[in-house]
């Protein structure tokens, strides 16, 4: 159903946009580490003496968030998203091409929605001094960071749509 | 049109964008956008997108999915697959079909520790095949075998399955877990005995291997128990309540790394490649949960899920055969389609009518149990024919074995897996006598 494959090349280009998105993924999986240390030392805390780090669900929460939006990029890049091409095996290969860069492109169109969107809910959130329940952590800044990993991702969708019709695959 | 009527031109909608190669979160995701506007208008939908992207995935309870598969990704890194299968092997190899029963073994151990099946299959795939050939194991049966043992992952809690199980229909993940583990140590048994019949009937497909003598036996479980140590506690803990399952799998991706490191098995470069294969597996489920979360948005706006419950309900079929038809549903759109998608798309459907069927249990018990149905007909959508993502998986590994005979392979374990279905539907107590001992 779906296979990992490089569509990057040698190029500049291509490995640049390889390159940050690679380090993006890594990025958020030691975000999610740093969070699982925390956490762990969180219980363990709590088990010797009863009290474990207060708020620790929420440092967890706005990892996760931080974290998924670091490693979508890399997901289209290597093409991880599942699909079915079960009715389209026998279609001719350039017809196959087109059809993925054009869904390369519906998908950057939202992340470029999902980035326009999540900024203005940040500015919202920034205004109006939204924080988390416990610490205190201001979220807005967290929905800015995500927004801005989204208008990543939308540049990576452009990058492999552009990317897929240009090189016979 | 009727509501209904726009709920169902919505799904077939999204059929055909998914049958025209369209990523199946993007195609939930452009579908339900669609549909969501038509219901409410295009200003709420835009209000909708400001915090739903953030909000969904900044959820204490989904971050349990990239720890566990980081967890899993650390194990296998570390080379504990590997490590698992020599010491089952060592244990039962001079047995005929010996080996077979090894990977079996080693699955469900690494099953507990790895909460997906694609990444069992893949790891086992590249850490056994090499050693069925040396033994001169027919080739479909052995990657037949390593493709049902693949769904082990799911099957051994944890499992990312039953965490969106849990999500979507706002059940307990600990209580699931629990239920899982019977019928889960049930597959690891029914494939066994299966290989032994196939062994009785087609000696030369798996045969024995030298006998090793017990010290060496005993020396292979040394690379073993620290991990399943690590398993056995991240379980038990979130069984025993001792922590949440997101402390539970936080807590064993530091145990991992400490292992790793005190083992000399993880340096930097394991450790980036398990951050980068957690990043691309984390991306693609979030990816469909986002699809899904906004695709069911839009069904709860049509109330299709409730008029199909009260539908199913006014019909007054008996009970099991409801549940019973559901089931052979998921094995049908199981061989065509992607299991997790499969689950959050029916699931706002089913599960209400589900629930709303008097089996004779508790809401809270039917909840568990149909759970692990669910779970045990993604299983054989993974490895049944036509479409079983693990047969592919493996298909892409042992490259000069045609798929068709690792379907061969597949197939023995399947009806295996269909009788399993059936003594947990009608025994519902083996899925929840674990989950009532514990309360």
């Amino acid at each position: 159903m779906t296979e990992p494959s490089e569509i990057a090349g040698p190029e500049p280009v291509s490995g640049t946009i390889d390159a940050i998105a690679r380090g993006l993924a890594i990025l958020g999986g030691a975000v999610m580490l740093c969070a699982s240390a925390m956490v762990t030392l969180s219980v363990i805390l709590r088990w010797l003496r009863n009290d474990g780090i207060q708020g620790d669900f929420e440092m967890m929460q706005i990892a996760t968030a931080v974290g998924v939006f670091c490693f979508l990029p890399l997901c289209q890049l290597r093409r991880g998203n599942v699909f079915v091409d079960t009715f389209t095996q026998r279609a001719p290969e350039a017809f196959n091409r087109w059809i993925d860069a054009l869904w390369d492109l519906v998908f950057g169109g939202f992340a470029g929605l999902i980035a326009w969107r999540l900024s203005l809910g940040a500015m919202d959130a920034i205004q109006s001094r939204t924080t988390s329940m416990v610490l205190g952590i201001p979220v807005g800044w967290a929905i800015a960071l995500t927004a801005a990993l989204a208008g990543f991702l939308c540049v990576v969708c452009l990058f492999t749509a552009i990317k897929r019709v240009q090189v016979p695959a | 049109m009727s509501n209904a009527m726009v709920a169902v031109t919505g799904f077939a909608g999204m059929l055909v964008l998914l049958g025209l190669r369209m990523p199946i979160g993007l195609a939930m995701l452009a579908a339900g956008a669609v549909g969501y506007i038509h219901f409410t208008s295009l200003a709420v939908f835009m209000n909708y997108m400001k915090t739903t992207p953030y909000h969904l995935f900044a959820n204490y309870t989904l971050s349990v999915i990239p720890l566990f598969i980081l967890m899993g990704a650390l194990a296998e890194k570390s080379g504990l697959s590997t490590a698992l299968f020599r010491a089952a092997a060592a244990f039962v190899g001079h047995w005929r079909g010996g080996l077979g029963m090894a990977l079996i073994g080693a699955c469900t151990g690494f099953g507990a520790i790895c909460g997906s099946s694609v990444a069992t299959t893949a790891t086992f795939g590249r850490a056994t095949l090499p050693e069925f050939k040396r033994f001169n194991y027919d080739s479909g049966f052995a990657t037949g075998m390593i493709a049902v043992g693949g769904t082990l992952g799911i099957l051994i809690p944890p499992s990312v399955i039953l965490v969106i199980y849990a999500i979507t229909t706002e059940q307990n993940i600990a209580k699931l877990f629990m239920a899982a583990l019977i019928p889960g140590i049930l597959a690891a048994v029914f494939y066994c005995i299966v290989i032994a019949i196939v062994v009785r009937f087609r000696p030369e497909a798996g045969p024995a291997l030298p006998r090793v003598p017990w010290g060496e036996r005993l020396k292979s479980l040394i690379g073993v128990w620290p991990v399943m140590l690590i398993a056995v506690t991240v379980v038990g803990g979130i069984y025993g309540g001792v922590f949440t399952p997101t402390e539970g799998a936080a807590v064993g991706c530091m145990a991992m790394l400490v292992v790793g490191f005190a083992q000399r098995t993880l340096g930097w470069q394991e450790i980036k490649l398990s951050l980068i294969q957690t990043a691309e597996t984390s991306a693609m489920i979030f990816a469909i949960l986002l699809g899904a979360e906004v695709f069911n948005g839009f069904l709860a706006l049509s109330q299709l899920p409730e008029m199909a419950a009260q539908w199913v309900t006014s019909l007054g079929l008996p009970a099991y055969g409801v549940v019973v038809a559901l089931l052979v549903f998921y094995i049908v759109l199981g061989g065509v389609m992607d299991e997790l998608a499969m689950i959050l798309l029916t699931l706002p459907i089913f599960f209400p009518i589900v629930t709303a069927l008097n089996l004779g249990m508790s809401a809270d018990d039917v909840a568990i149990w149909f759970g692990i149905l669910v779970l045990i007909v993604v299983a054989i959508g993974l490895t049944a024919p036509p479409i079983g993502l693990n047969v592919f998986v493996i298909s892409s590994i042992a490259k000069d074995v045609p798929i068709t005979s690792t379907y061969r392979g597949v197939i023995p374990f399947v009806l295996a897996d269909i009788v399993r279905l059936g003594l947990v539907v009608a025994f519902p107590g083996l899925a929840l006598w674990l989950v009532r001992m514990f309360n």
